[in-house]
């Protein structure tokens, strides 16, 4: 009885969609479509905004695993047995090792003529590199704007982050300082402490990673003679894994070797601002809600979609419960219109989502101002939006059908 | 097979009631070929649609087979009218989206045959109202008459104990008519078929062996024309 009524409502649904105006149909696939869009690509969008800073900040700063000093510590002690460490853990692609120290920066002393003139000074930061490693794990040089990246000889010189400079970062100018007129070949001055030495700059880099833009970089010989630090010990390792190695199981080879006696071993989204995280899931809530927002006027369209599609069949559906199809069969063909809209809507959202958006926003990414956005749709997260649409369209094509039907036969029949 | 005990129909509520049928009292025998006639608004469609159990009674008895149809439930109503009414509209109720042998098959696989003997089972009753070379046309390719005998078909191939027909020929010219009325009129004589037909037209009636005639909701005659 019920597989009857079940074939029957198949049958029904299906002639109708066969039959139906293909305008009108290609109208309720093509919104169906974008509201499978709006649910996906909205809230992908707006985590992506902060998944694009999230993915800059472990390319281009902490890599998979980053090992930091200890809170307290000057910096990471036995620095060179930690890296030896490292050279043994498997799965450890490459590493850079860092020495950082906190400087000032003081352009344009040489054509300062009055005493009583304030120094054009930003503080920063300085960090003491090996450019070939710092590069293969950062890819560093892509982001020099002007002038040229470190090699091995390049002592005396140094590279500048732009949101140092004027030109490049007008805004912060009234929050921070900021250098006027530092170019490549612009001469320098740095000072930690008591100790202070002209550098010449080589080239500006530009990136959405503060501790990128925000930073000063040199050569790790230059970085010890200059801060005068003699131990050769290092403040931060950025280390990337080989491609298939999960980050966290040679994190715990790395802890397991004895590393975390000396220092903070932590993956790269451990490492990142809490705020960062609490943004991303706020964007995730607000991209739900705007999401929602779609789902609803989308079960409203299938609602009347379908019930006007009922009103105007009312004479039908009342012949058809005469001549004793049950209003089972009748209502699944609604909804099983109603479901074929959202799953071939969705479908085509679908496609366009994984072939053209996802590898479209990974290849370009959206320029924000504080990030490049790229597009998140995990597949899993994709079918449970999808599950919804379905069971909303599913619904809203259900309620005004059983509407229709649970009318007087007669009167539908007759119209009245 | 059909009984109608002291059958009232009332419509509107309150103050404002129109009573369309008034304490009609009828038995149809198995076999019978029953004309129901009077004048518009002589409430002889309402006196269908009770019967048919495609309306319920204000007041009275509809009892089909002996079984008092009082008692059944929506549901139950309408499996009644699958498996043991059928009907043929006056404008023909065929499904526009529908080809003619699909039409015919629809109520046939609610009644849980398989595709291929419900489309047999179609074609046969196609064919035998001289409409097989029309088996794949839509209602809307199709003439009023061939419209009103795919809708013959369609209630035939259900082999129904009683076939309901409410003025079939009304909306035909006067060939397509006489075609429609020998159609049933083959029925009932080859295979006893039980049919109880509304309609104001008496040449129609002439076809039909019992003429009910109705009047302000009150039956004023019942003859026997053969």
């Amino acid at each position: 009885m019920l597989r009857d009524t079940i074939r029957v409502g198949l049958i029904l649904g299906w002639k109708q969609i066969r039959r139906a105006n293909i305008w009108t149909t290609s109208l309720i696939v093509f919104i169906m479509m974008l509201t499978f869009l709006n649910l996906v690509v909205v809230s992908g969008i707006l985590v992506g905004l902060i998944e694009g800073s999230v993915r800059a900040y472990r390319n281009q700063y902490s890599g998979d695993i980053i090992i930091t000093t200890p809170t307290g510590e000057e910096y990471i002690e036995k620095s060179s047995t930690v890296l030896r460490t490292l050279d043994t853990i498997p799965g450890v692609r490459e590493y850079s090792a860092r020495a950082v120290e906190g400087v000032s920066v003081e352009a344009n002393y040489r054509i300062r003529r009055d005493p009583q003139e304030v120094r054009d000074t930003v503080a920063t930061r300085v960090v003491g590199i090996n450019p070939i490693s710092e590069d293969s794990v950062t890819n560093i040089a892509h982001y020099i704007v002007e002038g040229e990246y470190l090699d091995s000889s390049d002592e005396g010189f140094v590279l500048l982050g732009s949101n140092m400079l004027k030109q490049y970062a007008p805004d912060f100018g009234d929050i921070f300082p900021t250098l006027d007129n530092v170019h490549p070949g612009s001469r320098i001055r740095l000072t930690v402490g008591n100790r202070t030495k002209e550098f010449i700059v080589k080239g500006i880099l530009k990136s959405k990673v503060d501790e990128t833009s925000f930073r000063a970089f040199m050569l790790e010989n230059d970085f010890n003679r200059f801060v005068g630090r003699t131990s050769l010990n290092v403040n931060e390792v950025a280390v990337v894994v080989e491609d298939g190695v999960d980050p966290a199981k040679v994190k715990q080879a790395i802890i397991a070797s004895g590393v975390d006696g000396y220092a903070v071993v932590r993956l790269s989204r451990e490492a990142l601002p809490k705020a960062l995280e609490d943004i991303m899931i706020t964007f995730d809530l607000l991209g739900n809600a705007i999401s929602s927002i779609g789902l609803v006027v989308s079960s409203i369209t299938m609602f009347i979609v379908i019930f006007v599609n009922a009103i105007t069949r009312r004479k039908y559906i009342g012949i058809l419960k005469g001549i004793g199809i049950r209003a089972g069969a009748i209502e699944l063909s609604y909804v099983v219109q109603s479901l074929l809209y959202a799953v071939v809507g969705a479908g085509i959202g679908m496609f366009i989502t994984y072939v053209f958006l996802v590898p479209l926003f990974d290849a370009h990414p959206i320029n924000f101002p504080f990030s490049d956005g790229i597009l998140v749709a995990p597949l899993s997260g994709t079918l449970i939006r999808l599950t919804i649409l379905l069971i909303s369209t599913v619904v809203a094509g259900y309620i005004p059908a059983w509407m229709i039907i649970k009318r007087n036969t007669l009167d539908s029949i007759l119209g009245r | 097979m059909i009984t109608l005990q002291n059958l009232v129909k009332n419509f509107g509520k309150g103050d404002v009631i129109t009573k369309v049928l008034r304490g009609i009292n009828l038995e149809i025998k198995s076999g019978e070929f029953v004309s129901i006639m009077g004048k518009s608004g002589a409430g002889k469609s309402t006196l269908l649609y009770q019967m048919s159990l495609l309306d319920i009674p204000t007041e009275g008895e509809v009892i089909v087979n002996g079984i008092n149809t009082e008692i059944f439930s929506e549901k139950e109503r309408t499996d009644f009218r699958l498996r043991k009414l059928g009907y043929i509209f006056q404008d023909y109720a065929l499904l526009p989206e529908l080809s003619a042998v699909e039409n015919v098959m629809i109520p046939l696989l609610m009644r849980g045959l398989t595709k291929k003997q419900a489309s047999e089972k179609a074609i046969g009753a196609l064919d035998a109202v001289n409409l097989a070379h029309r088996h794949d046309n839509r209602p809307a390719q199709l003439s009023g008459g061939e419209q009103q005998r795919v809708a013959i078909a369609r209630a035939v191939a259900q082999e129904p104990e009683i076939l309901f027909a409410d003025e079939p020929t009304a909306n035909l010219d006067t060939a397509s008519g006489e075609s429609v009325m020998k159609v049933m009129q083959e029925l009932h004589k080859n295979k006893g078929q039980t049919i109880i037909m509304v309609t104001h037209e008496l040449e129609y009636a002439a076809y039909t062996e019992r003429v009910i005639e109705l009047e302000d909701g009150q039956i004023i005659s019942d003859r026997k024309l053969r």
